[in-house]
């Protein structure tokens, strides 16, 4: 069954002076799904998604159920997407809760207070993120795991139908890794909630993605289903590095083991060489 | 917590009605109360009440307010806890106006000059308000011009400009008349000496309104604290916030400067003890930087006006002082 797209990225050109990073750039995402952006460094995934989230100026556009998302106001764009950003590090000690709470902003005027159906709102989502019981912690304080649920928990009360995620399980263990993405999984499935997000590990991307997009030097190189799209071939030609495929037994999803030559080591990808 | 609240608001109402039993000049509690409740007991003591002592009690308190609100805000909106009202050049700027205005005084071609009497007080306000307006929009356009307008970049400017408007102000005041550089200096360490009744309106009407307006933007403000990309994917207009935030405290901090002169470490200090004791979200902070701002600020005047007998000490020395004091404790405890 082809579903109809929810989320629509439209020949996204973005340059900084003569340097192209995003060139010719579109893909379609259904409401419900997982759409995961894989690549090497510096290949264009955080400027990719700062471009889906109105925070740099390019070509082209996106579109969230047929309308574009540029022609809105912040705030009118505030409630249709949520941006969970790597680090966010407040330095004076907003609490758990006070960070969660922020999600009501954008549906919020100058005069506006907190309702107590807001206050509900806002304790659903650090019930949801598993955060009610530090919700007067100090934010700064919280683990890498628990900031991103926090902030995941924000989006939550934001009510944005879609969600764009820079790479939020770097820096976590791996308990950490699957408690996020499993979260951001049960949303998708429960609520409805349409997710971009950026990943390094193609196993996660494989397990929790419905559909993958794999950049490379600014241009999609594959977009598709994780099993048909990870290749042996893509991996080699886009990561410069020998992997073995099998399907997991378990949940029939790929697995990818991956041997990066040791001469490989000293010498520099293409990619490297091109920045 | 509503303790705390309780407890800050009725110290803010008591610290001004303390303070009226200070002064140079003798009013028994008899006079003041009277003064308070019916009538004064005479027309000096009505005269020295309400002319001199209440107006500058009531100046006291909206100046503390008005530089621990400035402040507080520019310590959200540049995500620096070290921000200050005066690292945007505004005293600096208020001084540069001041040092104009003393050499014109010196003058004779502008002593000669037809300016109506009634005026004359207020030009060097008047040209120390111009300067540190002057001084905020130099710092505004040379950050936005050759530095891209981001906000630590906003910092780097103010600390520039001060700078320079500094040795520009020293310059003036060594080569201008001896005289008008003693008053410039001595209304450069700050006194409520001269304010009265018509700047004790003007100053509460601009207090009340940009509170008013602060605390309406608490939750933007608030929003910023986690950082620019963020507060934008939550529908803030980052720079049109910053820019009304720092018109705003430019505005607060020139007119009480222009007046007052320069008193430091209030818009530092009081905002640290308010997140402390009371929270760090905007509208508590706004709120409680209004009331502990003033009632400080009260005291200091307090001794300023009563530690030297016949003699008011510079209230910016007093500020300074108490200031150092507190960084080097709080230090001690983190």
């Amino acid at each position: 069954m082809v579903l109809k797209p929810a989320l629509r990225v439209e020949n996204i050109n973005y340059h900084i002076e003569k340097h192209h990073i995003l060139s010719g750039v579109s893909f379609d995402v259904a409401q419900g799904q997982i759409f995961g952006l894989l690549g090497p460094n510096g290949a264009g995934k955080s400027s990719l998604l700062n471009a889906i989230a109105g925070l740099t100026d390019f070509d082209g556009d996106v579109f969230w159920r047929d309308e574009s998302l540029r022609r809105l106001s912040a705030q009118q764009r505030a409630k249709k997407l949520a941006v969970v950003h790597q680090t966010n590090a407040p330095i004076f000690a907003l609490t758990t809760e006070q960070v969660v709470a922020m999600g009501l902003l954008p549906h919020k005027s100058l005069l506006s207070r907190h309702s107590r159906h807001d206050k509900k709102s806002v304790s659903q989502a650090l019930d949801y993120v598993g955060l009610q019981h530090k919700r007067t912690q100090a934010f700064s304080a919280l683990s890498g795991g628990e900031q991103q649920r926090c902030l995941i928990g924000r989006a939550l009360v934001q009510q944005a139908s879609l969600l764009v995620l820079d790479e939020p399980v770097n820096h976590l263990d791996v308990y950490y890794q699957h408690q996020i993405l499993g979260l951001l999984k049960t949303l998708a499935k429960t609520q409805g909630k349409t997710i971009v997000i950026s990943l390094h590990d193609l196993n996660l991307a494989s397990k929790y993605c419905d559909t993958i997009g794999v950049l490379q030097r600014g241009q999609l190189r594959a977009i598709g289903a994780p099993e048909t799209e990870i290749t042996h071939e893509l991996i080699q030609h886009v990561f410069s590095v020998d992997s073995d495929i099998r399907t997991s037994t378990k949940d029939g999803r790929i697995k990818v083991d991956l041997y990066p030559s040791i001469e490989g080591h000293s010498s520099s990808r293409s990619e490297d060489t091109l920045q | 917590m509503k303790f705390k609240w309780i407890l800050l608001v009725v110290l803010a109402m008591a610290a001004p009605i303390g303070s009226l039993f200070f002064g140079a000049a003798s009013l028994s509690v008899q006079d003041i109360t009277g003064c308070l409740v019916e009538q004064c007991s005479s027309v000096v003591s009505e005269s020295i009440f309400w002319d001199i002592r209440f107006p500058r009690v009531m100046v006291g308190f909206l100046v503390g307010s008005a530089l621990a609100i400035s402040g507080a805000t520019l310590q959200n909106v540049t995500r620096n806890s070290l921000a200050d009202p005066y690292l945007f050049g505004v005293v600096s700027g208020a001084g540069f106006g001041a040092s104009i205005a003393s050499l014109l005084f010196a003058n004779e071609t502008f002593l000669a000059a037809p300016i109506p009497p009634e005026i004359k007080p207020f030009l060097l306000p008047m040209f120390a308000f111009t300067g540190s307006l002057l001084a905020v929009l130099l710092v505004r356009s040379i950050a936005s011009s050759s530095l891209g307008g981001r906000i630590e970049h906003m910092l780097l400017a103010g600390i520039a400009v001060s700078f320079m408007l500094s040795a520009l102000t020293h310059f003036l005041l060594f080569i201008g008349d001896p005289y008008a550089t003693n008053q410039v200096i001595f209304w450069l360490m700050g006194s409520l000496s001269r304010v009265d009744t018509a700047y004790m309106w003007g100053l509460l009407g601009i207090v009340m309104v940009c509170t008013v307006l602060l605390m309406l933007l608490g939750p933007r403000l608030d929003a910023l604290l986690l950082g620019d990309e963020s507060a934008l994917t939550l529908g803030v207009n980052v720079q049109q916030l910053r820019m009304l935030c720092l018109v705003v405290c430019a505005l607060l901090t020139a007119v009480v400067v222009a007046y007052c002169g320069g008193i430091g470490f209030v818009g530092l200090m009081i905002p640290h003890i308010v997140r402390r004791w009371f929270g760090v979200t905007s509208r508590r902070l706004m709120l409680g930087c209004v009331l502990l701002g003033g009632i400080f600020m009260v005291w200091v005047d307090v001794i300023a006006r009563a530690a030297v007998p016949n003699q008011e000490i510079p209230i910016g020395i007093i500020t300074s002082a108490i200031g150092s004091v507190f960084f080097l404790l709080a230090m001690r405890k983190t």
